[in-house]
């Protein structure tokens, strides 16, 4: 310890490389120059001797190294040099600390053999452990016998082995992991590789770059139906593609039509069976979602519509839309998941309901195709109304159709029946059907829109033609319509000329009037047919008769001729048209005789004559035959 | 009626690439439009040189001689009348040829092929805003003497040209990628008959010597003042111009650019 006063601790001189830290700079100095043990104060002094010589030689950086020392403050070393000396003092002390419990360590050892050691140990040491309790024995080194070094190596190897092993395992486990995932990943794009091929519209979310979704909506829809057109690809655990789960268990609606007439169901047409398999390609798969959304769509804008033309005799109900074509025939639209499939006998109203659905699913298109060409024109300026969104016309055309074909057939149905009696009277009287109608109905010119299936939005029309005697004919047509103007149907007849009577082209608004209108107008018809007979046989006749007696129109439109002799009628008949029949009814009006009178009637079946008592068919009288003998007098 | 727009510009090579991204962005093909534009200038109002000028010593009058002069002088915008070609079955034939006889043979068909309109732009709104306002008005001419009309009216024919490119519609949005093409210039009569150049329309100059197109995002509103509309415009401008974003950059355009008065001269 005294020794260690006359240290002269050189000052290490400043620099940013070298630390100030003292217990660093002791183990670099150990490392260095030994352990301080070898170091005496020859040594050092043999040393600075040394350096002193060879710091001569480079004299120059010495003075540098004086000029860097000198630089500092006197004040600012004296405080950095009573630093260090605190330092140092605290190092010796712990050192000092070190060395007395090395020194009480070995006095207890060799206590137990010499006496003097005791008095060298510390007194905390004597209270705590007896004196001479510690012994030390010098152990020889035993070689390990060749067994348990052969034993120790096997161990060892087997862990590296073991090691080995388990590494191995764990690359290989990885290796198939990334082949599994290759596979996975290889089946996954190469089913959408299928599903773009096979027309879908696969495409990524803008929101979620790792999301695949696929578009199987209609593009044109409604927004609400457009929206829900979209489902994400997702990746089983195989890698196969599969839909989320609860676009799958949605329930499945079909929309089916029905045929009821007078409450008993005579037709049905269901377009699809759903299919309720589960293992299905993910292209069936999106095939029935679109269908489906297709048929909710569907049924969403008929009943859209249906609430529009509720006073044309459709009728809303929660599932289902019923359509009133008329006496006792109805349409029932019923959007449903499964249907009474039973086939019902009637094949023609199968065929109507048929008609309707598929109309049904065409006219959807249309309209969509409508909203694209609407879609790519300008839009009108922005106004603070809403935009409205209009019913697309679906049911309107079909029942438009319906009602015209249901109408068209009753009316063709009465003029034959008009007709037929006529041709038992052998009357050049026929009626055709038309095709073309441009005659009627003139007024009744729609645009059509340039869609698909346009000629079905416009107004239905048929025409016949009634050809009359003497040339004369008149046209008939029929127009259906349940939107502005007609609201239902309406009849057109042409304009006729009858000499005494000229009829103008006329507007109907029923059946009933139509075919009265159509009665009237056969009698007119006649009674000119007739009045030119009467002219015929007058010229004919002229010289065998006087001109004081001749028949004459009395009164035409009642279809009345009276035979006046000498300014006074004697003889009167009189031709009518009625319902199913046509007659001639005549009589004398009796001057001087009793009053007689005769009527011949044809039927569409038979030609009966009436004779005040009896009544006796007379097959083959035309009426012509008859007209010649009431002008002849034959009798 | 008022049209909020914003502009942008596509370059020749990009033309292509945008008219697909924006066909994809409103599902729909493009329009393809041609216009004709003919350029009318308002007469200065009469008797505007009588008056004194200004400067002189009667300090008096000076002011209301300076008011009437600007009255008269200011609000006076150029007009012009476009004519939108509209495609007809006659004139899409495969055969140059063809379309061009028809041309030249019967001047009927092409004169029915122009639908006419007189449009009247004002300049932009000033003021920092998101998009250009302006106020403008349309109004289809069917029949009669446009230029006779025109000068009637106090409007003299000054030139023409003619815009291509093609449309598209979104929602209330119309886009429009178009770039101007000079014409032949031939007096006001003329201007209006003659559609000669249509069948030869590749062969027109351009004034944008690059080849460039302009693409314009416009909505028409009813009442731009009616601030509900207003605002929807410009969400909906907005929406799409950050839509568009990575395809074009959508700015208000420049409103002195944009300028349809004459200008001042004294």
């Amino acid at each position: 310890m005294t020794e260690s006063k006359t240290f002269t601790v050189p000052i290490p001189p400043e620099g940013s490389s070298t630390s100030q830290d003292l217990p660093i700079q002791i183990q670099k100095i150990i490392a260095q120059k030994g352990h301080f043990r070898h170091v005496a104060e020859r040594s050092l002094l043999a040393e600075i001797h040394g350096k002193a010589l060879a710091s001569e030689e480079n004299g120059p950086r010495s003075e540098a190294d004086g000029q860097t020392n000198e630089i500092e403050a006197p004040q600012e070393l004296r405080e950095r040099l009573w630093k260090s000396r605190e330092e140092m003092l605290e190092r010796l002390s712990y050192a000092q600390n070190e060395i007395l419990c090395a020194l009480d360590f070995v006095s207890l050892l060799i206590s137990k053999q010499s006496i003097p050691a005791q008095s060298s140990m510390s007194p905390a040491l004597k209270e705590a452990v007896p004196a001479g309790t510690l012994a030390a024995q010098t152990l020889k080194l035993k070689p390990l016998p060749s067994s348990v070094r052969q034993r120790l190596a096997s161990t060892s190897q087997g862990w590296r082995l073991e090691s080995f092993r388990s590494a191995s395992n764990k690359l290989s486990a990885a290796s198939s992991r990334l082949k599994a995932d290759t596979e996975r990943e290889t089946e996954y794009w190469a089913q959408i590789a299928d599903l773009t091929a096979s027309g879908w519209a696969v495409s990524r979310l803008p929101r979620d770059s790792k999301a695949i979704g696929v578009h199987f909506g209609f593009p044109e829809s409604a927004p609400r139906f457009r929206d829900r057109g979209f489902a994400l690809l997702r990746q089983a655990n195989d890698g196969a593609v599969i839909l989320d789960k609860h676009l799958l268990e949605r329930k499945r609606k079909w929309l089916g039509v029905y045929v009821n007439r007078h409450n008993v169901r005579t037709g049905f047409f269901c377009a699809q069976k759903p299919t309720t398999s589960r293992s299905r390609s993910i292209s069936e798969q999106l095939t029935e979602m679109r269908d489906s959304l297709f048929e909710e769509e569907l049924f969403y804008e008929i009943c859209r519509e249906a609430r529009i033309v509720a006073n044309q005799g459709v009728s809303t109900r929660a599932q289902a839309v019923d359509l009133e074509v008329g006496s006792g025939y109805h349409v029932s639209l019923v959007f449903a998941e499964d249907h009474d499939l039973e086939t019902c006998a009637n094949a023609d109203d199968n065929t109507i309901a048929e008609f309707v659905a598929v109309s049904l699913r065409l006219l959807l298109n249309a309209a969509h195709q409508q909203n694209l060409i609407r879609r790519s024109q300008k839009p009108p300026p922005m106004t603070l109304k809403p935009r409205p969104l209009p019913e697309y016309p679906l049911v309107r055309p079909v029942l438009t159709h319906l009602r015209h074909k249901a109408e068209a057939t009753a009316f063709w149905k009465s003029c034959q029946t008009l007709i037929r009696p006529f041709l038992q009277a052998e009357l050049p009287v026929s009626i055709a059907l038309e095709k073309s109608t441009s005659h009627v109905f003139g007024s009744l010119n729609m645009d059509a829109s340039s869609t698909i299936l346009s000629e079905m939005m416009l107004p239905a029309k048929a025409g016949c033609k009634i050809s009359l005697t003497g040339g004369r004919s008149m046209q008939v047509g029929l127009a259906t319509f349940l939107g502005p103007p007609l609201y239902g149907s309406r009849y057109e007849t042409s304009a006729v000329d009858f000499g005494f009577s000229h009829i103008p082209s006329l507007r109907h608004e029923t059946e009933e009037t139509t075919v009265s209108f159509i009665r009237r107008v056969l009698l007119l018809d006649l009674v000119v047919h007739v009045e030119s007979m009467i002219k015929e046989f007058n010229n004919v006749n002229k010289s065998e008769r006087g001109t004081f007696r001749e028949w004459r129109l009395a009164q035409p439109h009642n279809g009345e001729f009276t035979l006046c002799d000498s300014g006074e009628a004697v003889e009167k008949f009189k031709v009518a048209v009625l319902p199913e029949s046509i007659s001639i009814k005549w009589s004398n009006l009796g001057k001087g005789s009793a009053t007689k009178y005769l009527i011949w009637t044809w039927t569409a079946s038979k030609c009966t004559k009436a004779d005040g008592t009896e009544v006796e068919p007379e097959t083959d009288m035309t009426f012509g035959q008859a007209v010649d003998r009431i002008l002849k007098g034959v009798i | 009626m008022h049209e909020f727009a914003l502009y942008g510009l596509v370059s020749r090579d990009d033309h292509d690439r945008t008219l697909q991204q924006l066909a994809g962005y409103t599902r729909m093909q493009p329009q393809e439009t041609t216009e004709i534009h003919l350029v009318f200038k308002p007469r200065k109002p009469l008797g505007l040189d009588h008056l004194p000028s200004a400067g002189g010593s009667q300090g008096v009058m000076q002011q209301d001689v300076q008011k009437l002069k600007t009255m008269l002088n200011a609000g006076l915008y150029y007009m012009q009348l476009i004519g939108e070609i509209v495609p007809q079955k006659s004139l899409v034939t495969e055969n140059g040829d063809v379309a061009m006889s028809n041309g030249n043979d019967d001047g009927k068909p092409d004169t029915s092929a122009v639908r006419w309109s007189l449009d009247f732009k004002d300049t932009p709104e000033p003021g920092k805003q998101a998009v250009s306002t302006r106020l403008v008005s349309r109004i289809p001419m069917n029949d009669g003497n446009f230029v006779k009309f025109l000068d009637n009216f106090g409007y003299e024919y000054v030139s023409r040209y003619m815009v291509v490119g093609s449309r598209f519609y979104d929602h209330d949005t119309s886009l429009f990628v178009h770039k101007v093409l000079r014409l032949p210039q031939v007096p006001a009569d003329e201007a209006l008959r003659d559609t000669s150049f249509l069948t030869k329309t590749s062969e027109l100059p351009e004034q944008d010597g690059s080849g460039g197109y302009l693409i314009q995002a416009s909505i028409d509103v009813v009442d731009g003042n009616n601030p509900d509309l207003k605002d929807r415009a410009t969400r909906q401008l907005l929406a799409l111009k950050e839509a568009l974003r990575q395809a074009v950059e959508l700015t208000p355009g420049d409103r002195l650019a944009l300028d349809t008065r004459v200008p001042l001269t004294s």
